[in-house]
């Protein structure tokens, strides 16, 4: 019987080799603030959960499904955020990376990946 | 072929640079190159009689149940036979759908280690000339009583009394724990200096990140900007002092941070135990500990 039979899912994910060649690319709905110390303030909007909207709007607040949150780049964050300009690979971002902070490669790899995994889950960036 | 030293608990080797490390264990590494695993190496300490037969046995055994692969012995290839002269060798292969490989069992007769290293192919075999490096590169002891851990981009020379303890490879952080007895060297590694070091001084990101306040107790020995080293003493309340005479005895914590310009890192070394730790001990610890 094929009720029971257990569903394979389709895996979305890429591979490693894959994924330094792709390009990343700043959403364009985020609004960048320099500030004086040359860091750099993120400001991103964030889709409201569909309850939240509809209890909001039972209370007669607004009808915008969207609200904004911030975000601070420390210096590493700042640079890498500087490093995305829609040409540079992920590889090319993160050999850039090391290159300025002599990290060990692999030790950039790791902290570059995270850090764009990080925006790239607060939909700040996206992979093309 | 540009190659690197790789050293870790009581084995030495070198590998092509554009191999890094992927896997580590205590006793264990494992290579690969652009994602595709290249060579893995484990080893161990043997008491007692060693039969290579058996241990390629388990090992047939082992790799069955995990990948499916046909392991046999196959005799040791000529070109490995200078290299492994000073082992006791047995060479194996094995293939299965997606992936070969070969390699050797090797037993030491003088430190009684006996090795595990193979050479992965996927789409094709490595050169004769490659393996022959790595493997005429390998040693499974020191010589001189001292070990050499090189990985990433440190480099350390430890008393081979020591045993490894904990190690972490963060990104933009490292530490190794050693231990002997009563003693201890911690070693760290932390990367990038100027960043780390853009709103505060060498000193006070030493006392942040071994979390002791700037006390009494704390008696400089030498502070200059790239270079600090503290005695710290046991705090005074006496449950304090009773619980580091029963630990650790009585003796100061030696710390010593320095920094490195040029390769803009920060070395930090904590040496303690429970004698009085010998100034000659903790040069030779921090001389022979830095970046590769």
């Amino acid at each position: 019987m094929a009720v029971f039979k257990r569903k394979h899912k389709v895996s979305s994910q890429i591979s490693r080799i894959e994924a330094l060649k792709c390009t990343p690319i700043k959403n364009v709905h985020v609004k960048e603030t320099r500030l004086e110390n040359g860091a750099v303030l993120l400001t991103y909007p964030v889709a409201m959960r569909p309850w939240i909207t509809g209890l909001i709007r039972r209370f007669g607040g607004h009808s915008e499904r969207t609200f904004t949150r911030k975000l601070q780049l420390d210096d590493l964050g700042t640079h890498v955020w500087d490093l995305i300009d829609g040409i540079n690979t992920v590889q090319k971002v993160i050999q850039r990376f090391a290159e300025k902070y002599q990290f060990h490669l692999k030790e950039a790899e790791v902290s570059v990946t995270r850090f764009l995994r990080e925006l790239g889950r607060r939909g700040i960036i996206g992979l093309q | 072929m540009d190659w690197r030293e790789i050293a870790w608990n009581g084995v030495r080797c070198e590998i092509p640079d554009s191999w890094e490390v992927v896997k580590i264990g205590l006793r264990y590494l494992m290579f690969a190159e652009k994602s595709a695993p290249m060579m893995e190496i484990k080893w161990g300490q043997i008491r007692g009689k060693f039969s290579h037969h058996s241990q390629l046995r388990r090992l047939a055994m082992q790799q069955r149940k995990k990948f499916g692969k046909t392991l046999k012995e196959i005799p040791l290839p000529p070109e490995w036979r200078t290299p492994l002269s000073e082992f006791i060798s047995v060479a194996f292969s094995w293939h299965s759908q997606t992936i070969s490989g070969s390699g050797a069992v090797l037993y030491c007769p003088t430190c009684k280690t006996a090795t595990l290293m193979q050479f992965f192919q996927k789409h094709s075999a490595h050169s004769t000339a490659l393996v022959q490096h790595i493997l005429g590169s390998f040693q499974d002891h020191s010589r001189d009583n001292r070990v050499i851990w090189a990985l990433f981009d440190i480099r350390a020379l430890i008393p081979a009394e020591f045993d490894l303890i904990k190690y972490r490879f963060d990104a933009g952080q490292y530490e190794l724990i050693f231990s002997y007895k009563k003693q201890k060297i911690t070693l760290w590694r932390w990367v990038p200096a100027s960043v780390l070091l853009h709103k505060q001084n060498l000193e006070e990101f030493a006392h942040r990140v071994t979390r002791f306040a700037l006390k009494k107790t704390v008696a400089p020995v030498r502070a200059d900007p790239d270079w600090v080293e503290w005695e710290v003493l046991p705090s005074t309340p006496w449950w304090s002092r009773w619980r580091s005479r029963r630990l650790l005895g009585h003796a100061p914590t030696y710390y010593r941070f320095w920094h490195l310009r040029e390769k803009n890192r920060i070395f930090g070394v904590k040496i303690e135990g429970k004698q009085a730790i010998d100034s000659e001990f903790v040069n030779s610890i921090c001389a022979g500990y830095g970046s590769v």
